[in-house]
């Protein structure tokens, strides 16, 4: 179940983890959007070196980087030999019957690979620096402007650090019902559809039961403890923007020019 | 005199869709400080009694007086909930927080208290139940009794009079119990805390100043621990568990040798078995 | 059935810088029809341990032998699903295993897993309903209207339906009242006696393993720390306590009362009524 969260939260010392969480969200976005600029060997070259130098930064051991990869490498050849196959521009390279290879075809295919790679490392980079209770905190901080506009900004984040917080806990209770209902000669997974079916259902009907439960006993909890919602509420963890996380944001806006310019 | 913490005057409440009344006519007063448990088989009402105290459900007759400054009503519940704070069963379900301090904070944050000062009552708060060392480690890595401590903690860092443990040690293990309770006990002693704990432990209850019996909805009697040793009521009807001492006695009295039933302790009922012995 | 385990250990996720060996060096012989207490706290490696008795784990060191059915690192064993049927496992607060409709249907999914008829099925429904100390109108109902008492007592009744040989219970009593803590006890023992089933108790109680067990396996760290009949294992009392554990209050009781008495002979009571009965002979002037 460990290799399912794509960069857990590795907790040590770096300089990309003290950065605050939301200048490494606003990072995030932002070299998302700067990486559709790039459409050259330049320009990528750039990208990557930028996304080693980071992720070297970041001092969490090489592995867990490559863990993330790991989950997305048959969609990237997949992308890649449909580029290959597809992609009839530029000179003919190869050809067997009606399939052409032609250069474009790998060029691109090679460059939507190099897309794909920073993608997930610059996203895993953010899971495996930032705290998820301050990605939350940060993710709020962000999206604050937009309470205006009547998004429930406070709520949702209060969601999804309750739902952060039972994760755990939920997957415990996973488990256990499964080794219980095991215990009664289910077999989860192997035989025949209408079984696996009913294995299915004697694990997920306790597991909604008891949310329902949790969810009711832990808003009667909240509420004894006074929460009345966002109103009024002062907060426990703050976040301190530094000059770092500054330079952090200038150094993406120098990076997005130089893209700009060097781009064909 | 001392001043009266919570005054409860002839409450009544029924549950919607209910035939009875799940709590009747129920009167008594609890004083600063004191340390009162309620008991009762599951149905008497004592839970109800719990939710009724701090206002997650308001009583069709009769009043709550707090502090002997507040009327409990819906106007007053938020005021309330400062002065009387709730611990509930469920170790998990209680716990807000992704880890123990933001669980602590919570309340704080509630509450509206500035930064500083829950950043001091916190640390305060962790010392007092000795979870100082524990402070960032996430729910899932406590056992029950650890949880519940930061439950109590998360109740005491907004300094109520009142505190209120709802069946708080029953699914526990008996260590995380033992945990539990002794933190109680220097609460009420160190920091003069009013504890009501409800609960169906023996051992929790005779720790107790006074004993409330519930029956059926009804108060039936307020006595004190050793008084409900002696009590005509089965202490299993009541949903507790006979001290052994309780039982020993009762079994040999039943034999025939002349004893008295009252002893707390097994020194006690030792001593007692040793000079009838000897004079044999 | 005799279920045997020499030199069994266990650890989790083994060769990733998680691995925890939660069990080592674990030698155990349970004959059949006997009754066998397992004791020790969260993190002595009793769930770990109960765990290999249904074959829900296998052995990463040792070997498990249940029956017939050899549980050893590595092989993957085709005879899980016989294994499953003939040692039933109630896991504590065994009501979350609940999901069928009705109370009937729900005892009736172990056995019909197993190849049990229906119709058959259904007559132990019956009987084992009233046997758990509810009536036959509790069939109909759905488990989820009932109390938490009750509904222990119905996920109780579905295990005991697929008719094991051993009954393992992990802390059964676990957030029971007093009566009905004694009630489901009594009933187990009942069992025990009159079917000869084997059980695996793991407790909290001394009081339950000096009053029920044949022999008592303490757990530490891991690993065996105690072994042997009640009052074998009751004559270390200091070891216990060092591990945080108390020896019966029957026993304690009579220790001292003979201290106090002056009197040189061992303490035996394992249970109230023992030390009741002995306290009134003594009363009597009879000679223990």
């Amino acid at each position: 179940m460990n290799g399912l969260i794509i960069g857990k939260y590795i907790p040590i010392e770096s300089l990309i983890h003290r950065l605050d969480a939301r200048a490494k969200l606003l990072t995030m976005f932002l070299f998302i959007f700067i990486v559709f600029f790039a459409n050259n060997l330049v320009t990528y070259s750039i990208l990557f070196l930028f996304v080693i130098v980071t992720v070297l930064l970041s001092k969490v051991p090489l592995n867990y980087y490559f863990n993330g990869l790991k989950t997305v490498w048959w969609l990237v050849l997949f992308t890649f030999i449909l580029h290959v196959f597809t992609n009839k521009e530029g000179p003919l390279l190869y050809q067997f019957g009606w399939v052409e290879i032609h250069k474009e075809g790998i060029v691109q295919g090679i460059f939507i690979s190099i897309r794909f790679f920073l993608l997930v490392s610059i996203t895993t980079l953010l899971t495996l620096t930032t705290n998820p209770i301050e990605i939350t905190d940060g993710l709020e901080s962000l999206f604050h402007p937009f309470k205006k506009l009547g998004l429930p900004v406070h709520e949702m984040a209060l969601m999804m650090s309750i739902s952060l917080r039972f994760i755990p806990t939920l997957m415990e209770e996973t488990e256990k019902i499964m080794k219980a209902q095991s215990s009664r000669g289910v077999d989860f997974s192997s035989g025949p559809l209408k079984e696996r079916l009913k294995a299915i259902v004697s694990l997920l009907v306790p597991l909604f039961i008891h949310s329902f439960k949790r969810a009711e006993d832990l808003a009667i909890a909240m509420e004894a403890r006074g929460y009345q919602g966002g109103e009024g509420r002062t907060k426990f963890r703050i976040m301190n923007w530094k000059l770092r996380d500054t330079l952090c944001l200038i150094i993406l806006l120098i990076l997005f020019l130089l893209l700009l310019f060097l781009r064909k | 005199m001392r001043k009266d913490s919570i005054k409860v005057d002839n409450i009544s409440f029924k549950y919607p869709n209910a035939q009875t009344n799940a709590v009747h006519s129920v009167s008594f007063d609890i004083k600063e400080n004191e340390w009162i448990a309620i008991v009762g088989r599951n149905g008497s009402g004592k839970s109800t009694l719990a939710k009724l105290l701090n206002g997650l459900i308001l009583p069709e007759e009769g009043q709550i007086e707090i502090d002997n400054e507040v009327i409990l009503s819906e106007e007053t519940i938020w005021e309330v909930r400062k002065k009387i704070a709730m611990v509930f069963q469920n170790p998990d379900n209680q716990f807000v927080g992704t880890t123990v301090i933001d669980d602590i904070a919570f309340g704080l944050e509630n509450h509206g208290i500035e930064k500083e000062e829950m950043d001091r009552r916190v640390q305060e708060v962790l010392n007092i139940v000795n979870m100082n060392e524990f402070k960032l480690h996430e729910p899932h890595s406590l056992s029950g009794g650890q949880k519940q401590r930061v439950a109590i903690a998360g109740s005491l860092a907004i300094q109520p009079s009142i505190l209120i443990l709802d069946e708080a040690t029953s699914m526990l293990d008996p260590f995380g119990r033992k945990e539990v309770i002794e933190t109680i006990r220097n609460l009420h002693k160190d920091i003069n805390m009013t504890v009501i704990s409800i609960t169906h432990d023996i051992e929790e209850a005779i720790h107790a100043d006074r004993i409330l019996i519930m029956h059926d909805g009804h108060l039936i009697q307020s006595v004190t621990p050793k008084e409900l040793l002696i009590t005509e009521y089965s202490l299993e009807s009541l949903g507790l568990a006979s001290p052994f001492t309780n039982n020993l006695s009762k079994l040999l009295i039943e034999k025939g040798l002349p004893l008295k039933q009252d002893h707390l302790e097994q020194e006690s009922l030792v001593n007692e078995l040793c000079k009838l012995l000897s004079k044999k | 059935m005799q279920i045997t385990f020499e030199k069994v250990g266990y650890t989790y996720q083994p060769n990733t810088p998680f691995s925890y060996r939660a069990l080592h060096d674990i030698d155990v012989t349970i004959p059949e029809g006997s009754y066998y207490a397992v004791i020790g706290h969260t993190g002595s490696g009793k769930s770990t341990f109960l765990q290999h008795l249904n074959g829900l784990l296998q052995p990463t060191e040792g070997i498990a032998k249940i029956d017939d059915i050899t549980l050893v690192s590595d092989k993957k064993n085709k005879k899980l699903k016989s294994l499953r049927k003939k040692v039933g496992l109630v896991f504590q607060f065994p009501e979350q295993q609940l999901f069928e409709e009705t109370v009937e249907k729900d005892i009736c999914f172990g056995p019909m897993n197993f190849g049990v008829s229906e119709e058959e099925a259904k007559k132990r429904a019956k009987v084992l309903i009233e046997q758990v100390g509810l009536t036959e109108e509790y069939l109909m109902k759905s488990p989820f209207e009932l109390s938490g008492g009750q509904m222990r007592r119905v996920a109780i009744a579905g295990v005991l339906a697929m008719e094991p040989e051993v009954l393992v219970l992990d802390e059964p009593t676990a957030g029971l009242d007093p009566s009905g803590q004694k009630a489901l006890m009594d009933m187990f023992y009942q069992l025990h006696k009159e079917k000869g089933l084997t059980i695996i108790l793991v407790t909290h109680s001394m009081e339950d393993a000096a009053r029920y067990a044949d022999t008592i396996h303490v757990l530490q760290k891991g690993t065996t720390y105690l072994k042997g009949s009640p009052l074998e294992v009751f004559s270390y009392e200091k070891e216990l306590e060092a591990i945080g554990l108390q020896i019966p209050l029957s026993l304690k009781f009579h220790q001292e009362l003979l201290q106090k008495l002056g009197r040189n002979e061992k303490a035996t009571s394992l249970t109230l009524e023992q030390l009741a009965e002995t306290i009134e002979r003594l009363y009597n002037g009879e000679t223990i």
